[in-house]
């Protein structure tokens, strides 16, 4: 299956792109996608591992499954008041 | 909480809206708001919640004023650099509004003083730039069944949500993990706007009018001027709101 990844400001610079298709096994988690990319684009790491993730409609954790056509939104957690 | 011909006049504009009235504006006046952070954030929130009438504002900042706050923390001015945030927020808030209550609290918030600090509060709004003092805040609303407005942003971009578990996640369910701190790029209109929807959800509470970001986490881009919101579930290993039913 196929996934789209979209890489919020900053992530994108490090990615080199603001977004990316992933093929991945059918039943794959969000782990699954972290461990793709971190082949596929290494300098969005360690932030990738620190970043929150919304698959679709849904703030997303590492166990959460993706499906054929999903969207990932890859964002930099937000800390500042 | 009766209200006094000033209050019919000040918040007059603002009682017109459907559902507020009167007796909306008299649970404002009842009601005590602690803001947590003098900050960017807690500029615009108290800033607005103390135009508003809200009865009684607390707000908490153990820092001081420095020349660098200056492009975002409107609570503050170039006069006040060096004087406790909170004791200037304070001076701010009463020039705006002097019917109503409010609290300085130049102190940090840990373990031992937030009972103390936060104390009765109908609601908490987080104004903070660090997790683990969102994450102490967090524990103490969930022990004490108060809601929790977070709201956090960096650069353009912001977010916002309303916890009140069990009926939502909360701050530990969204983010198990604290990020590291560090400086963080910042236009001042960020946190006025991300302020400015924390103060709306906090008045939405406690008037009972609209819906509030209840189970959503809003998330806004400014440099594409772009407002999603995805849906947030509770974690049942959450460490911290876990147990509850």
């Amino acid at each position: 299956m196929n996934v789209t990844v979209k890489f919020v400001s900053p992530l994108n610079r490090s990615a080199g792109t603001d977004q990316t298709s992933v093929s991945l096994p059918e039943g794959a988690r969000l782990a699954e996608l972290v461990g793709a990319l971190r082949e596929g684009f290494p300098r969005l790491f360690p932030a990738a591992e620190r970043a929150i993730y919304m698959v679709d409609t849904t703030l997303a954790h590492q166990e959460t499954a993706l499906r054929d056509g999903g969207r990932v939104l890859m964002m930099q957690v937000l800390g500042g008041g | 909480m009766v209200l006094t011909d000033y209050d019919r006049v000040r918040y007059q504009r603002q009682m017109l809206i459907p559902g507020w009235g009167e007796e909306g504006q008299a649970r404002l006046k009842a009601s005590r708001v602690f803001v947590a952070g003098a900050g960017g954030l807690g500029s615009s929130v108290s800033l607005y919640l103390a135009a508003a009438g809200v009865g009684e504002i607390a707000i908490c900042d153990a820092d001081r004023v420095e020349l660098s706050n200056l492009n975002r923390q409107i609570l503050h001015t170039d006069a006040r650099i060096g004087e406790l945030k909170a004791v200037s927020a304070g001076q701010t808030l009463r020039a705006l509004n002097p019917e109503i209550g409010v609290i300085p609290y130049p102190k940090l918030l840990d373990e031992d003083s937030v009972e103390s600090i936060v104390g009765r509060s109908d609601i908490v709004v987080d104004c903070l730039d660090n997790y683990e003092t969102r994450y102490l805040l967090n524990r103490f609303c969930i022990r004490h069944g108060i809601p929790f407005v977070h709201g956090a942003i960096s650069g353009m971009m912001g977010q916002v949500t309303f916890l009140s578990p069990p009926e939502t996640p909360c701050m530990r369910c969204i983010l198990p993990e604290a990020p590291a701190n560090g400086v963080f790029p910042v236009f001042g209109a960020t946190p006025g706007l991300v302020g400015c929807i924390q103060a709306l959800e906090v008045v939405k509470y406690l008037t009972g009018i609209g819906t509030t970001l209840k189970g959503r986490l809003l998330i806004l881009d400014g440099s594409e001027m772009s407002f999603s919101s995805f849906t947030v579930r509770r974690r049942p290993s959450c460490a911290d709101c876990g147990k509850l039913a």
